[in-house]
Formats: C-alpha cells, sequence, structure tokens
C-alpha cells in the first residue's frame, strides 16, 4: 500500500521509501496521475491464426468440411468449417472473427487459411483451370482423330484436328462441375509420341512417307553462319 | 464445435476487396500507416480517384507478413514500403512460376526438377 499520503487527480506520488511499495498500487496511482480517474485498459485485438490445409483436386473443386485445430491461451478447440467450393492452389481465406477472443472490447482476431492442393496423377490446376498431358501417335496428330479424355466427370470424345502440333493446348471449355461450370476449363497440352520399335510393315510405311513427304520441320530455322 | 457457413470465408486474393479499415484490421497497420504506403506507392487502392480507400484483398497478405518483419527489424514505414513492394513482387513470381509448371508437359517438368 502507498501509505506515506493521499494521492489526488494529477498528483504523482511522493515515495520518501521504496518499503512496502506494491506494484498494482503504484501502477494505478499512475493511471490515476494520467487520467485523473483511473485509465481504461487499451482494447487489444484478438490473436490470428494462420494454418494451412491441403485438400485433393476434387474437394477443393466440390467444397469439403475440415476441422481445424486451434490453440491458444484458452486451451485447444477445434473448429468445424466448411470450405466453399472452387478454392485455388496458394489460396488464402480469411475467416473473420473466429480468432482468439478480443480484450477490453477488442474485436475477435481472424483465422487465416492457406490452401494447397495435393497433386493429382492426371491434372495440374492453375486457377480454376485444369492441363493434363494428351499423347498423340503421329498419325493421329497429322490426320486428326476423335480421342478419349479424362475429365473430373468421367471421359469425353476430344476432336483433335488435323495438323496438331505438339505443344499445342486444346480446350474442353466449361468442364468444370457445379458452381464452376462456367468458370472452368480444361486444357489437353498436346504431345506427339513415336514408337520406339518398328515392325518390319511400319518401317516400310514410314520409309515410304519419308521419300514421299516435302515436309521439313527445319525449314524455317536461320542457317548458322559458317564464319 | 461450431459450424461455419461458407459465405463467412473471405478469400485473399484478387477476387475480393477490402476497407482501408478492414485492412488495418487485418494488418496491425493504422490506417495513418496504410496511408503512407500510398503515398509511397507501395500499396495501391483499386481506384486511386474516389475518397473512400478500397484494396484489392490480395494485399492483405503481403501487408500481414510486411507488418510482421516491420515489428520484428523495428523497420520504418519507408523500408516497409519497399519490403512490401518486394514481397508482392515475388508473390505474383511464384504464381507465374505455378502457372506456367502447369502448363508445361510432365517430361518438361521432370527435366527441370533434375
Amino acid at each position: 500500500m502507498l501509505a506515506q499520503r493521499a494521492i489526488t487527480g494529477g498528483e504523482l506520488p511522493f515515495l520518501g521509501s521504496f518499503e512496502d511499495i506494491d506494484l498494482a498500487d503504484l501502477l494505478a496511482a499512475l493511471g490515476r496521475g494520467r487520467g485523473g480517474t483511473g485509465r481504461a485498459a487499451m482494447p487489444v485485438k484478438g490473436r490470428d491464426f494462420e494454418t494451412g490445409i491441403t485438400l485433393t483436386l476434387a474437394d477443393a473443386r466440390q467444397g469439403t468440411t475440415v476441422k481445424l485445430n486451434l490453440q491458444d491461451g484458452a486451451g485447444e478447440r477445434v473448429l468445424e468449417v466448411t470450405v466453399p467450393p472452387g478454392t485455388r492452389q496458394d489460396q488464402k481465406l480469411r475467416l473473420r472473427g473466429k480468432g482468439g477472443k478480443g480484450q477490453h472490447g477488442g474485436p475477435d482476431g481472424d483465422i487465416y487459411l492457406h490452401i494447397t492442393l495435393a497433386p493429382h496423377p492426371v491434372f495440374r490446376p492453375d486457377g480454376l483451370d485444369l492441363y493434363f498431358d494428351l499423347a498423340l501417335t503421329p498419325w493421329e496428330a497429322a490426320l486428326g482423330a476423335g480421342v478419349e479424355v479424362p475429365t473430373l466427370d468421367g471421359p469425353v470424345l476430344l476432336t483433335i484436328p488435323a495438323g496438331t502440333r505438339s505443344g499445342r493446348k486444346l480446350r474442353l471449355r466449361l468442364r468444370g462441375r457445379g458452381l464452376l461450370a462456367n468458370q472452368s476449363d480444361i486444357y489437353a497440352i498436346v504431345h506427339i509420341d513415336v514408337p520406339t520399335s518398328l515392325t518390319e510393315s511400319e518401317r516400310v510405311l514410314y520409309q515410304e512417307l519419308a521419300r514421299i513427304s516435302h515436309f521439313n520441320p527445319r525449314a524455317t530455322t536461320p542457317k548458322e553462319n559458317p564464319t | 464445435m461450431s459450424q461455419e457457413q461458407t459465405q463467412q470465408w473471405r478469400s485473399s486474393d484478387n477476387l475480393d476487396t477490402i476497407s482501408l479499415t478492414e485492412l488495418s484490421r487485418c494488418c496491425g497497420l493504422t490506417e495513418d500507416e496504410l496511408d503512407d504506403l500510398v503515398t509511397y506507392r507501395a500499396l495501391l487502392p483499386v481506384s486511386p480517384a474516389t475518397p473512400e480507400r478500397v484494396f484489392s484483398a490480395q494485399w492483405v497478405m503481403p501487408l500481414r507478413n510486411a507488418a510482421k518483419l516491420r515489428v520484428d527489424y523495428d523497420l520504418d514505414m519507408f523500408t516497409v514500403a519497399i519490403l512490401l513492394d518486394n514481397l508482392t513482387r515475388i508473390e505474383i513470381l511464384e504464381r507465374q512460376v505455378h502457372s506456367l509448371q502447369a502448363q508445361l508437359p510432365s517430361h518438361l517438368r521432370s527435366d527441370l526438377s533434375r
């Protein structure tokens, strides 16, 4: 207790000795000295939580429910939250006011959720779009063809235009599901593959093609200057 | 245990916008400090001409990171502006790398990772 003298508003305590001083009384006295009747505690925002989850591609597109384990001074709590459909790789979602409790009238904290997508065996996501590799035979690429390709809803027939080159991007429009139906495309990246071994008849046909074809893929390559 | 509704989530990317007050609440910088960053052209409002400041929500995460580093290293606001600019660039480049990787055929991606 501060026993030496009574403290009035605006007056700092006179401390003749440090004996018998209670820190709480001292701080209270300092507060009265500044504010006259005591100082209100400052509002403090509650703690923000940052956490990450890994979703499958299907869950990210359809939406899913996940449980978040949050640990703070009050202990551990589990929050079950619904992740909205159409989340993307590296997306950050914020759940306002669901973090730690604010103090002295301060707002509650937020939860920040970092989304990671688990690798998919076929598709590579880019935003809401999906990419996959489409291997074609040389004759499918040259003549055009209808080939079965995967989508998240099952296989569909994709028309390959004649003269398709390796590296070309073919789009299956609006193959997203549900809420993503008008926002998401699937792209096939064409890769022309060749057989590593040929039967005799195949070899003969390729040799015949080589003989009669005038196609030269290096025709536009600038000639190297020998000097 | 409580279950949150889908619509309560806010996306911290360029598909959503956020007010100056809310941005201040998210990143722990005062509105005056955010105004400083706007003055330094490190933080760009969606529409600079309008009096009320509205920002793309994609500023939230780089600003939070910059604000943390500011506290850790006792940085002034001009340094925070430079930091924010670099953090934003890194995020844009990471997105571009990810996008290009998605479009690259698998056999070329595996070549790159060697």
